[in-house]
Protein backbone atom coordinates (compact mmCIF):
# COMPACT_ATOMS: atom_id res chain seq x y z
CA UNK A 1 0.00 0.00 0.00
CA UNK A 2 1.18 3.35 -1.07
CA UNK A 3 -0.16 6.82 0.14
CA UNK A 4 -2.39 8.91 -2.21
CA UNK A 5 -2.62 12.39 -1.25
CA UNK A 6 -6.43 11.97 -0.25
CA UNK A 7 -5.25 8.82 1.85
CA UNK A 8 -2.11 11.23 3.33
CA UNK A 9 -4.96 14.42 3.97
CA UNK A 10 -6.99 11.99 6.68
CA UNK A 11 -3.67 10.21 7.61
CA UNK A 12 -2.48 13.71 9.06
CA UNK A 13 -6.03 14.83 10.32
CA UNK A 14 -6.10 11.13 12.32
CA UNK A 15 -2.94 11.68 13.92
CA UNK A 16 -3.51 15.53 14.98
CA UNK A 17 -6.31 14.14 16.68
CA UNK A 18 -4.61 11.30 18.31
CA UNK A 19 -1.63 12.96 19.56
CA UNK A 20 -3.16 16.40 20.28
CA UNK A 21 -2.65 18.58 23.22
CA UNK A 22 -4.96 19.37 25.58
CA UNK A 23 -5.80 23.57 26.53
CA UNK A 24 -3.49 23.04 29.44
CA UNK A 25 -0.52 21.32 28.21
CA UNK A 26 -1.02 17.50 29.09
CA UNK A 27 -1.30 14.90 26.20
CA UNK A 28 -4.02 12.87 26.13
CA UNK A 29 -2.65 9.87 24.70
CA UNK A 30 0.32 9.49 27.46
CA UNK A 31 1.60 6.15 26.25
CA UNK A 32 2.49 7.42 23.14
CA UNK A 33 3.81 10.40 24.90
CA UNK A 34 7.47 9.95 24.05
CA UNK A 35 7.59 8.30 20.93
CA UNK A 36 5.91 10.29 17.94
CA UNK A 37 6.02 14.28 17.50
CA UNK A 38 3.21 16.62 18.23
CA UNK A 39 2.12 20.06 18.04
CA UNK A 40 1.31 19.66 14.26
CA UNK A 41 -1.52 21.94 12.80
CA UNK A 42 -3.43 21.24 9.58
CA UNK A 43 -2.59 24.48 6.89
CA UNK A 44 -4.72 24.39 3.51
CA UNK A 45 -3.96 26.15 0.45
CA UNK A 46 -6.01 29.82 0.69
CA UNK A 47 -7.61 29.00 -2.33
CA UNK A 48 -6.98 25.98 -3.64
CA UNK A 49 -7.96 22.48 -1.86
CA UNK A 50 -6.17 19.39 -2.04
CA UNK A 51 -2.76 21.04 -1.14
CA UNK A 52 -2.94 20.70 2.33
CA UNK A 53 0.09 20.00 5.24
CA UNK A 54 1.04 19.44 8.50
CA UNK A 55 2.98 22.52 10.13
CA UNK A 56 5.10 23.40 13.50
CA UNK A 57 7.39 26.52 14.46
CA UNK A 58 9.88 25.10 16.98
CA UNK A 59 12.67 27.25 18.85
CA UNK A 60 16.20 25.92 20.13
CA UNK A 61 18.02 27.94 22.32
CA UNK A 62 21.79 25.65 22.13
CA UNK A 63 24.10 27.35 24.50
CA UNK A 64 26.61 25.28 22.17
CA UNK A 65 26.51 23.40 19.05
CA UNK A 66 26.89 19.71 18.92
CA UNK A 67 30.56 18.67 17.88
CA UNK A 68 30.13 15.78 15.23
CA UNK A 69 33.61 14.65 15.51
CA UNK A 70 32.92 13.40 19.24
CA UNK A 71 30.72 10.30 20.01
CA UNK A 72 29.70 12.24 23.39
CA UNK A 73 26.95 14.84 22.76
CA UNK A 74 28.47 18.20 23.98
CA UNK A 75 25.63 19.89 23.02
CA UNK A 76 24.26 21.43 26.37
CA UNK A 77 20.40 22.31 25.99
CA UNK A 78 19.07 24.83 28.57
CA UNK A 79 15.89 23.45 30.23
CA UNK A 80 13.86 25.38 28.08
CA UNK A 81 15.76 24.33 24.94
CA UNK A 82 13.15 22.77 22.92
CA UNK A 83 9.13 24.24 22.29
CA UNK A 84 6.78 24.48 20.20
CA UNK A 85 6.64 28.05 19.55
CA UNK A 86 4.10 30.32 17.75
CA UNK A 87 4.79 33.17 16.10
CA UNK A 88 4.50 35.52 19.15
CA UNK A 89 7.10 33.61 21.38
CA UNK A 90 9.59 32.93 18.65
CA UNK A 91 11.75 36.09 19.63
CA UNK A 92 14.41 35.28 22.00
CA UNK A 93 17.99 35.31 23.22
CA UNK A 94 20.24 35.84 19.61
CA UNK A 95 21.68 33.10 19.84
CA UNK A 96 18.51 31.51 19.79
CA UNK A 97 17.15 30.03 16.52
CA UNK A 98 13.78 28.84 15.06
CA UNK A 99 12.50 26.03 13.02
CA UNK A 100 9.07 26.04 10.77
CA UNK A 101 9.07 21.99 9.95
CA UNK A 102 6.35 21.21 7.49
CA UNK A 103 4.97 17.50 6.60
CA UNK A 104 3.74 17.99 3.05
CA UNK A 105 2.84 15.26 0.28
CA UNK A 106 5.09 14.76 -2.45
CA UNK A 107 3.47 14.61 -6.07
CA UNK A 108 6.47 13.23 -7.88
CA UNK A 109 7.22 10.57 -5.17
CA UNK A 110 3.59 10.01 -3.90
CA UNK A 111 4.72 9.67 -0.16
CA UNK A 112 5.17 12.63 2.74
CA UNK A 113 8.35 14.76 2.58
CA UNK A 114 9.51 16.79 5.44
CA UNK A 115 10.38 20.62 4.28
CA UNK A 116 12.19 23.08 7.04
CA UNK A 117 13.51 26.44 7.54
CA UNK A 118 16.00 27.33 10.18
CA UNK A 119 16.35 31.12 11.14
CA UNK A 120 18.65 32.79 13.76
CA UNK A 121 16.57 34.99 15.86
CA UNK A 122 18.06 37.94 13.82
CA UNK A 123 16.37 36.25 11.28
CA UNK A 124 18.97 35.56 8.92
CA UNK A 125 18.72 31.74 7.86
CA UNK A 126 21.07 28.60 9.23
CA UNK A 127 23.82 27.94 6.25
CA UNK A 128 23.82 23.96 5.30
CA UNK A 129 26.51 23.24 7.63
CA UNK A 130 25.15 24.44 10.47
CA UNK A 131 21.80 22.90 9.55
CA UNK A 132 23.61 19.59 10.17
CA UNK A 133 25.34 20.13 13.16
CA UNK A 134 21.83 21.66 14.68
CA UNK A 135 19.94 19.76 17.16
CA UNK A 136 17.03 18.74 14.39
CA UNK A 137 19.43 16.08 13.08
CA UNK A 138 20.93 13.61 15.03
CA UNK A 139 25.22 13.31 15.71
CA UNK A 140 26.31 11.35 13.09
CA UNK A 141 22.76 10.71 11.31
CA UNK A 142 23.96 12.47 7.97
CA UNK A 143 26.65 11.94 5.85
CA UNK A 144 28.73 15.41 5.63
CA UNK A 145 31.01 14.36 3.07
CA UNK A 146 29.50 15.57 0.16
CA UNK A 147 28.16 18.54 1.27
CA UNK A 148 28.43 21.89 -0.76
CA UNK A 149 26.38 25.16 0.41
CA UNK A 150 23.76 24.40 -1.34
CA UNK A 151 22.76 20.12 -1.23
CA UNK A 152 24.10 17.08 0.81
CA UNK A 153 24.66 14.59 -1.18
CA UNK A 154 25.09 10.51 -0.46
CA UNK A 155 26.51 8.20 -3.12
CA UNK A 156 23.52 5.40 -3.04
CA UNK A 157 21.27 7.91 -4.37
CA UNK A 158 20.71 9.87 -7.43
CA UNK A 159 19.03 12.42 -5.22
CA UNK A 160 20.48 14.50 -2.79
CA UNK A 161 19.95 13.89 1.15
CA UNK A 162 19.09 17.43 1.70
CA UNK A 163 18.74 20.04 -0.60
CA UNK A 164 16.62 23.15 -1.46
CA UNK A 165 13.16 23.48 -3.23
CA UNK A 166 9.97 25.45 -3.19
CA UNK A 167 7.60 24.16 -0.37
CA UNK A 168 4.96 23.02 -3.03
CA UNK A 169 2.16 24.85 -1.15
CA UNK A 170 3.33 28.19 0.00
CA UNK A 171 5.82 28.23 -2.76
CA UNK A 172 8.16 29.52 -0.60
CA UNK A 173 11.97 28.38 -0.49
CA UNK A 174 12.60 25.66 1.94
CA UNK A 175 15.16 22.61 2.75
CA UNK A 176 13.76 19.10 2.23
CA UNK A 177 15.08 15.40 3.27
CA UNK A 178 14.80 13.56 0.24
CA UNK A 179 11.59 11.35 0.65
CA UNK A 180 12.49 7.97 -1.42
CA UNK A 181 14.44 6.59 1.09
CA UNK A 182 11.88 6.93 4.03
CA UNK A 183 9.27 5.18 2.13
CA UNK A 184 11.04 2.68 0.87
CA UNK A 185 11.66 1.37 4.81
CA UNK A 186 8.10 2.26 5.58
CA UNK A 187 6.27 -0.04 2.79
CA UNK A 188 8.61 -2.62 4.38
CA UNK A 189 7.88 -2.26 7.92
CA UNK A 190 3.83 -1.89 6.80
CA UNK A 191 4.58 -5.19 4.93
CA UNK A 192 4.79 -6.94 8.13
CA UNK A 193 2.07 -5.68 9.96
CA UNK A 194 -1.23 -6.61 9.83
CA UNK A 195 -4.02 -3.60 9.79
CA UNK A 196 -6.29 -2.57 7.41
CA UNK A 197 -8.59 0.42 6.75
CA UNK A 198 -7.98 3.97 8.16
CA UNK A 199 -5.82 2.48 10.99
CA UNK A 200 -3.09 1.23 8.42
CA UNK A 201 -3.73 4.86 6.71
CA UNK A 202 -2.52 6.41 10.11
CA UNK A 203 -0.03 3.49 11.01
CA UNK A 204 1.40 4.26 7.55
CA UNK A 205 2.26 7.69 8.72
CA UNK A 206 3.67 6.96 12.37
CA UNK A 207 5.72 4.69 10.63
CA UNK A 208 7.14 7.09 8.67
CA UNK A 209 7.84 9.38 11.70
CA UNK A 210 9.81 6.34 13.49
CA UNK A 211 11.56 6.10 10.13
CA UNK A 212 12.47 9.46 9.89
CA UNK A 213 13.44 10.05 13.78
CA UNK A 214 16.36 7.86 12.94
CA UNK A 215 18.05 10.94 11.04
CA UNK A 216 15.57 13.66 12.86
CA UNK A 217 15.20 14.68 16.33
CA UNK A 218 11.86 15.75 16.49
CA UNK A 219 12.48 16.61 20.35
CA UNK A 220 11.25 15.55 23.88
CA UNK A 221 7.91 17.41 24.36
CA UNK A 222 7.86 16.39 27.79
CA UNK A 223 5.92 18.78 30.26
CA UNK B 1 0.10 -5.20 -26.56
CA UNK B 2 -1.90 -2.09 -27.02
CA UNK B 3 -4.93 -1.28 -29.23
CA UNK B 4 -6.74 2.03 -28.49
CA UNK B 5 -8.28 4.62 -30.67
CA UNK B 6 -6.90 8.18 -31.00
CA UNK B 7 -7.25 10.79 -33.27
CA UNK B 8 -5.35 12.01 -35.97
CA UNK B 9 -2.32 9.49 -35.53
CA UNK B 10 0.24 10.85 -38.35
CA UNK B 11 1.45 14.22 -36.90
CA UNK B 12 2.05 12.43 -33.71
CA UNK B 13 4.07 9.52 -35.63
CA UNK B 14 6.28 10.92 -37.57
CA UNK B 15 9.76 11.26 -36.04
CA UNK B 16 10.37 14.71 -38.41
CA UNK B 17 7.74 16.72 -36.84
CA UNK B 18 8.87 15.49 -33.48
CA UNK B 19 12.30 16.78 -34.05
CA UNK B 20 10.83 20.11 -35.48
CA UNK B 21 8.73 20.77 -32.24
CA UNK B 22 11.51 20.31 -29.88
CA UNK B 23 13.63 22.30 -32.04
CA UNK B 24 11.02 24.87 -32.27
CA UNK B 25 10.55 24.78 -28.41
CA UNK B 26 14.46 24.81 -28.13
CA UNK B 27 15.07 27.87 -30.28
CA UNK B 28 11.80 29.78 -28.69
CA UNK B 29 13.29 33.26 -26.95
CA UNK B 30 11.66 35.89 -24.74
CA UNK B 31 12.95 39.59 -24.76
CA UNK B 32 14.26 40.44 -21.23
CA UNK B 33 15.17 44.26 -20.06
CA UNK B 34 17.19 44.37 -17.43
CA UNK B 35 18.29 47.16 -15.03
CA UNK B 36 20.31 47.55 -12.09
CA UNK B 37 18.27 49.32 -9.07
CA UNK B 38 18.85 52.85 -9.45
CA UNK B 39 19.58 53.48 -6.01
CA UNK B 40 21.94 50.28 -6.12
CA UNK B 41 24.09 52.11 -8.95
CA UNK B 42 27.16 52.50 -7.42
CA UNK B 43 28.79 56.48 -7.71
CA UNK B 44 30.25 57.34 -10.96
CA UNK B 45 28.03 54.77 -12.93
CA UNK B 46 27.04 55.56 -16.17
CA UNK B 47 23.86 56.54 -16.01
CA UNK B 48 21.33 56.27 -18.92
CA UNK B 49 23.00 53.42 -19.95
CA UNK B 50 22.23 50.53 -17.44
CA UNK B 51 19.54 49.05 -19.05
CA UNK B 52 20.88 45.60 -20.81
CA UNK B 53 18.58 43.83 -23.44
CA UNK B 54 18.64 40.52 -24.17
CA UNK B 55 16.45 37.70 -26.39
CA UNK B 56 17.23 35.04 -23.53
CA UNK B 57 16.52 31.46 -24.55
CA UNK B 58 13.27 29.92 -22.79
CA UNK B 59 15.45 27.03 -21.66
CA UNK B 60 17.50 28.75 -19.69
CA UNK B 61 18.07 30.41 -16.50
CA UNK B 62 18.85 33.50 -14.85
CA UNK B 63 22.12 32.83 -13.09
CA UNK B 64 23.62 31.84 -17.23
CA UNK B 65 22.99 35.27 -18.05
CA UNK B 66 25.13 36.82 -14.92
CA UNK B 67 28.38 36.65 -17.03
CA UNK B 68 27.41 38.58 -19.81
CA UNK B 69 24.98 41.07 -17.60
CA UNK B 70 28.30 41.28 -15.64
CA UNK B 71 30.57 41.93 -18.54
CA UNK B 72 28.22 44.55 -19.91
CA UNK B 73 28.08 46.38 -16.36
CA UNK B 74 31.92 46.19 -16.09
CA UNK B 75 32.62 47.47 -19.40
CA UNK B 76 29.61 50.03 -19.77
CA UNK B 77 28.44 51.23 -16.25
CA UNK B 78 30.32 50.74 -13.80
CA UNK B 79 33.39 52.28 -12.60
CA UNK B 80 37.35 50.71 -11.77
CA UNK B 81 36.18 51.18 -7.78
CA UNK B 82 32.53 49.60 -8.35
CA UNK B 83 34.00 47.26 -10.68
CA UNK B 84 36.13 45.53 -7.68
CA UNK B 85 33.31 45.44 -5.07
CA UNK B 86 30.86 43.63 -7.61
CA UNK B 87 29.97 40.12 -5.76
CA UNK B 88 27.49 38.58 -8.11
CA UNK B 89 26.77 35.69 -5.55
CA UNK B 90 24.71 38.16 -3.91
CA UNK B 91 22.93 39.36 -6.82
CA UNK B 92 18.89 39.00 -7.26
CA UNK B 93 16.32 39.28 -9.49
CA UNK B 94 12.99 41.41 -9.31
CA UNK B 95 10.43 41.66 -12.09
CA UNK B 96 9.03 45.06 -12.08
CA UNK B 97 6.08 44.68 -10.51
CA UNK B 98 7.69 43.34 -7.65
CA UNK B 99 7.58 39.64 -7.83
CA UNK B 100 11.06 37.72 -6.63
CA UNK B 101 12.34 36.52 -9.79
CA UNK B 102 12.75 32.64 -9.33
CA UNK B 103 16.63 31.83 -10.55
CA UNK B 104 15.47 28.18 -10.48
CA UNK B 105 13.07 28.21 -13.06
CA UNK B 106 13.67 28.59 -16.55
CA UNK B 107 13.22 32.08 -18.15
CA UNK B 108 10.49 30.65 -20.62
CA UNK B 109 8.13 30.09 -17.21
CA UNK B 110 9.43 32.93 -15.53
CA UNK B 111 7.88 35.13 -18.73
CA UNK B 112 5.08 33.30 -18.93
CA UNK B 113 3.81 33.81 -15.69
CA UNK B 114 4.92 38.01 -15.70
CA UNK B 115 2.55 38.19 -19.05
CA UNK B 116 0.12 36.30 -17.36
CA UNK B 117 0.07 38.67 -14.76
CA UNK B 118 0.50 42.02 -16.24
CA UNK B 119 -2.20 40.73 -18.84
CA UNK B 120 -4.50 40.07 -15.62
CA UNK B 121 -3.67 43.45 -14.27
CA UNK B 122 -4.29 45.31 -17.51
CA UNK B 123 -7.13 45.99 -19.34
CA UNK B 124 -9.49 43.69 -22.03
CA UNK B 125 -8.60 46.40 -24.22
CA UNK B 126 -4.80 46.44 -23.92
CA UNK B 127 -2.53 45.71 -26.73
CA UNK B 128 -1.68 42.26 -28.19
CA UNK B 129 2.08 43.36 -28.31
CA UNK B 130 4.95 41.64 -27.12
CA UNK B 131 6.42 43.45 -23.96
CA UNK B 132 9.76 42.50 -22.36
CA UNK B 133 10.32 40.96 -19.01
CA UNK B 134 11.75 44.27 -17.39
CA UNK B 135 13.51 42.70 -14.80
CA UNK B 136 15.17 44.65 -11.95
CA UNK B 137 18.97 42.95 -11.12
CA UNK B 138 19.78 43.96 -7.19
CA UNK B 139 23.69 43.78 -6.84
CA UNK B 140 23.03 43.10 -2.72
CA UNK B 141 20.95 41.69 0.30
CA UNK B 142 19.09 39.23 -1.08
CA UNK B 143 16.01 38.34 0.63
CA UNK B 144 16.76 34.89 1.86
CA UNK B 145 13.63 34.01 3.40
CA UNK B 146 12.13 34.49 0.14
CA UNK B 147 14.64 33.23 -2.50
CA UNK B 148 16.40 30.20 -2.67
CA UNK B 149 19.97 30.50 -1.18
CA UNK B 150 22.98 30.84 -3.45
CA UNK B 151 22.16 31.21 -6.86
CA UNK B 152 25.63 29.83 -8.39
CA UNK B 153 25.44 28.34 -11.62
CA UNK B 154 26.75 24.90 -9.69
CA UNK B 155 23.62 25.21 -7.67
CA UNK B 156 21.34 25.99 -10.69
CA UNK B 157 23.06 23.01 -12.56
CA UNK B 158 21.97 20.81 -9.23
CA UNK B 159 18.83 22.22 -9.41
CA UNK B 160 18.08 21.34 -12.64
CA UNK B 161 19.13 17.84 -13.01
CA UNK B 162 17.49 17.45 -9.74
CA UNK B 163 14.39 18.33 -11.92
CA UNK B 164 15.75 15.73 -14.83
CA UNK B 165 15.41 13.04 -12.31
CA UNK B 166 12.36 14.18 -10.95
CA UNK B 167 11.00 13.56 -14.49
CA UNK B 168 12.61 10.36 -15.37
CA UNK B 169 10.92 9.00 -12.05
CA UNK B 170 7.31 10.72 -13.16
CA UNK B 171 7.73 8.56 -15.92
CA UNK B 172 8.83 5.02 -15.44
CA UNK B 173 9.17 4.87 -11.47
CA UNK B 174 12.45 4.82 -11.27
CA UNK B 175 15.43 6.84 -12.32
CA UNK B 176 17.36 4.33 -14.44
CA UNK B 177 17.90 6.29 -17.49
CA UNK B 178 19.12 9.30 -15.85
CA UNK B 179 21.65 7.52 -13.51
CA UNK B 180 22.68 5.42 -16.23
CA UNK B 181 24.37 8.19 -18.01
CA UNK B 182 27.94 8.84 -17.77
CA UNK B 183 28.97 11.86 -15.93
CA UNK B 184 30.06 13.33 -19.34
CA UNK B 185 27.20 12.70 -20.56
CA UNK B 186 24.94 14.14 -18.10
CA UNK B 187 27.13 17.22 -17.58
CA UNK B 188 26.63 17.79 -21.57
CA UNK B 189 22.79 18.23 -20.48
CA UNK B 190 23.98 21.09 -18.76
CA UNK B 191 26.41 22.37 -20.99
CA UNK B 192 24.07 22.37 -23.43
CA UNK B 193 21.89 24.14 -21.93
CA UNK B 194 24.53 26.99 -21.39
CA UNK B 195 26.24 27.05 -24.67
CA UNK B 196 22.28 26.88 -25.90
CA UNK B 197 23.55 23.88 -28.31
CA UNK B 198 20.61 21.96 -29.66
CA UNK B 199 22.64 19.23 -30.69
CA UNK B 200 24.71 18.62 -27.41
CA UNK B 201 21.48 18.78 -25.29
CA UNK B 202 18.89 16.38 -27.47
CA UNK B 203 22.38 14.01 -28.08
CA UNK B 204 22.17 12.97 -24.37
CA UNK B 205 18.58 14.12 -23.95
CA UNK B 206 17.17 11.63 -26.39
CA UNK B 207 18.24 8.91 -24.08
CA UNK B 208 15.73 9.96 -21.54
CA UNK B 209 12.85 11.39 -23.18
CA UNK B 210 10.11 9.26 -24.51
CA UNK B 211 9.86 8.87 -28.38
CA UNK B 212 6.86 9.39 -30.11
CA UNK B 213 8.04 6.36 -32.89
CA UNK B 214 5.21 4.12 -33.73
CA UNK B 215 5.59 0.48 -34.09
CA UNK B 216 5.21 0.33 -37.80
CA UNK B 217 8.73 1.99 -39.54
CA UNK B 218 6.59 4.24 -41.61
CA UNK B 219 3.47 6.47 -40.59
CA UNK B 220 0.04 5.51 -41.80
CA UNK B 221 -2.13 7.51 -44.13
CA UNK B 222 -4.33 9.20 -41.56
CA UNK B 223 -7.79 7.90 -40.99
CA UNK B 224 -6.02 4.60 -41.04
CA UNK B 225 -6.05 4.41 -36.76
CA UNK B 226 -7.90 1.19 -36.55
CA UNK B 227 -4.84 -0.74 -38.68
CA UNK B 228 -2.33 1.27 -37.32
CA UNK B 229 -2.16 -1.02 -34.09
CA UNK B 230 -3.13 -4.09 -35.82
CA UNK B 231 0.63 -5.91 -35.26
CA UNK B 232 1.52 -6.68 -31.74
CA UNK B 233 4.00 -4.11 -31.14
CA UNK B 234 6.94 -6.78 -29.74
CA UNK B 235 9.38 -6.56 -32.47
CA UNK B 236 10.35 -3.67 -34.47
CA UNK B 237 12.07 -4.79 -37.39
CA UNK B 238 14.24 -2.02 -37.80
CA UNK B 239 16.25 -2.04 -34.55
CA UNK B 240 14.49 -5.69 -33.29
CA UNK B 241 14.20 -4.33 -30.22
CA UNK B 242 10.78 -3.74 -28.40
CA UNK B 243 9.81 -0.37 -30.02
CA UNK B 244 7.51 1.17 -27.87
CA UNK B 245 10.07 0.36 -24.67
CA UNK B 246 10.39 4.18 -24.58
CA UNK B 247 7.13 5.17 -25.87
CA UNK B 248 5.41 8.35 -24.90
CA UNK B 249 2.18 6.50 -24.28
CA UNK B 250 4.23 3.88 -21.98
CA UNK B 251 5.26 6.30 -19.31
CA UNK B 252 3.05 5.94 -15.86
CA UNK B 253 2.38 9.27 -15.58
CA UNK B 254 3.44 12.75 -17.70
CA UNK B 255 5.74 15.15 -15.70
CA UNK B 256 3.16 18.15 -15.68
CA UNK B 257 2.79 20.91 -13.93
CA UNK B 258 0.10 23.66 -13.89
CA UNK B 259 1.05 27.50 -12.99
CA UNK B 260 -2.15 29.46 -11.47
CA UNK B 261 -1.67 33.04 -11.23
CA UNK B 262 -0.30 34.43 -8.52
CA UNK B 263 0.58 30.81 -7.70
CA UNK B 264 -0.34 27.81 -6.28
CA UNK B 265 1.86 25.24 -8.85
CA UNK B 266 -0.47 22.38 -8.73
CA UNK B 267 0.68 18.54 -9.76
CA UNK B 268 -0.69 15.53 -9.79
CA UNK B 269 -0.39 12.28 -11.50
CA UNK B 270 -1.26 12.09 -15.30
CA UNK B 271 -1.04 8.96 -16.89
CA UNK B 272 -1.03 8.97 -20.73
CA UNK B 273 -4.04 6.64 -21.26
CA UNK B 274 -7.33 6.67 -19.47
CA UNK B 275 -8.89 3.76 -18.05
CA UNK B 276 -11.24 3.09 -21.39
CA UNK B 277 -8.09 3.75 -23.43
CA UNK B 278 -8.88 6.95 -24.61
CA UNK B 279 -5.01 9.00 -24.90
CA UNK B 280 -5.34 11.73 -21.99
CA UNK B 281 -5.57 15.14 -23.17
CA UNK B 282 -4.71 18.54 -22.72
CA UNK B 283 -8.57 19.29 -22.09
CA UNK B 284 -9.03 16.45 -19.90
CA UNK B 285 -6.50 17.17 -17.88
CA UNK B 286 -7.56 20.72 -17.16
CA UNK B 287 -11.34 20.58 -16.64
CA UNK B 288 -10.51 17.65 -13.96
CA UNK B 289 -7.77 19.33 -12.22
CA UNK B 290 -9.33 23.20 -12.47
CA UNK B 291 -13.03 22.50 -13.28
CA UNK B 292 -14.09 26.29 -12.29
CA UNK B 293 -12.17 27.17 -14.98
CA UNK B 294 -12.22 24.71 -17.57
CA UNK B 295 -15.75 23.00 -17.26
CA UNK B 296 -15.85 19.40 -19.02
CA UNK B 297 -18.68 20.67 -21.56
CA UNK B 298 -20.57 23.61 -22.53
CA UNK B 299 -23.78 22.33 -20.59
CA UNK B 300 -21.82 22.35 -17.26
CA UNK B 301 -21.35 25.55 -15.21
CA UNK B 302 -19.21 27.80 -16.13
CA UNK B 303 -20.65 27.06 -19.54
CA UNK B 304 -17.61 27.93 -20.98
CA UNK B 305 -13.81 28.40 -20.91
CA UNK B 306 -12.77 30.95 -18.50
CA UNK B 307 -8.97 30.75 -18.62
CA UNK B 308 -6.89 29.25 -21.72
CA UNK B 309 -3.54 27.32 -21.14
CA UNK B 310 0.03 28.02 -22.08
CA UNK B 311 2.88 25.93 -23.09
CA UNK B 312 5.83 27.42 -23.79
CA UNK B 313 4.53 30.82 -24.68
CA UNK B 314 1.65 29.52 -27.10
CA UNK B 315 -2.18 28.77 -26.57
CA UNK B 316 -1.79 24.69 -26.42
CA UNK B 317 -4.90 23.39 -27.86
CA UNK B 318 -7.34 21.13 -25.36
CA UNK B 319 -7.11 18.21 -27.94
CA UNK B 320 -3.27 18.00 -27.92
CA UNK B 321 -2.46 14.44 -26.28
CA UNK B 322 -0.42 15.23 -22.78
CA UNK B 323 1.88 11.93 -23.90
CA UNK B 324 2.78 14.11 -26.87
CA UNK B 325 3.51 17.24 -25.11
CA UNK B 326 5.45 15.25 -22.98
CA UNK B 327 7.90 14.13 -25.68
CA UNK B 328 7.94 16.59 -28.03
CA UNK B 329 7.28 20.57 -26.06
CA UNK B 330 8.48 19.56 -22.30
CA UNK B 331 11.33 22.04 -21.43
CA UNK B 332 14.05 21.43 -21.41
CA UNK B 333 14.19 19.88 -17.63
CA UNK B 334 11.76 17.62 -18.88
CA UNK B 335 8.86 19.41 -17.51
CA UNK B 336 5.44 20.20 -19.15
CA UNK B 337 4.56 23.89 -17.84
CA UNK B 338 1.06 24.73 -18.31
CA UNK B 339 0.30 28.56 -17.58
CA UNK B 340 -3.04 29.11 -16.50
CA UNK B 341 -4.19 32.38 -18.22
CA UNK B 342 -7.05 34.16 -17.52
CA UNK B 343 -9.52 35.42 -20.22
CA UNK B 344 -10.91 38.79 -19.61
CA UNK B 345 -14.89 38.69 -19.78
CA UNK B 346 -16.34 39.94 -22.55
Amino acid sequence: MSLTRPLFDSACKAYIQKYAYTNDGDRIDNEALSKYPSGWSWNEHRSVLGLGYLARLVSYTATTRRRRDDNVEECVLEDSAFEIADDATAEGPPNAFTCRQYIVFSSTFQVPALYFSMHHNTGAPLTLEEITESPLFRPQALPTAAMTTFALDTVDSAFALLSQGDHPTLGTPCWYLHPCHTAEVVEEIMNELDCVGSQRTLRWLEAWFMVLCNMVDFGEVGR
Amino acid sequence: MTTYARPSPSSFASSASTTLFRRLTWEGTVPLEIRVDTKELPANSDRGLECYYVQAPRVSYLPLLVPELKRFLMDVVFDETAARAVKEEDWWFESDDGNLLKWHWPIGLLYDNYTISASTRASASSSQSIVPLRVVLHLAAPPTDKLLMAPSAEACKQAFMGQMKEADFIRWGNTKRMTSLRKAEQDGLWEGIKEHDFEEYWRVAAKVTPTTTPARPTSPPPGSAATMHSRPPSVDPNTGAAPDRDGAFNVRSVPVRIYLPDGPVLQDLVPPILEDGVSTTLGYLLSTQLPLLFPASASEPPFQDLASPLIQGIVAPKEAEMAWLGACMAGADGWVNICVSLLHSR
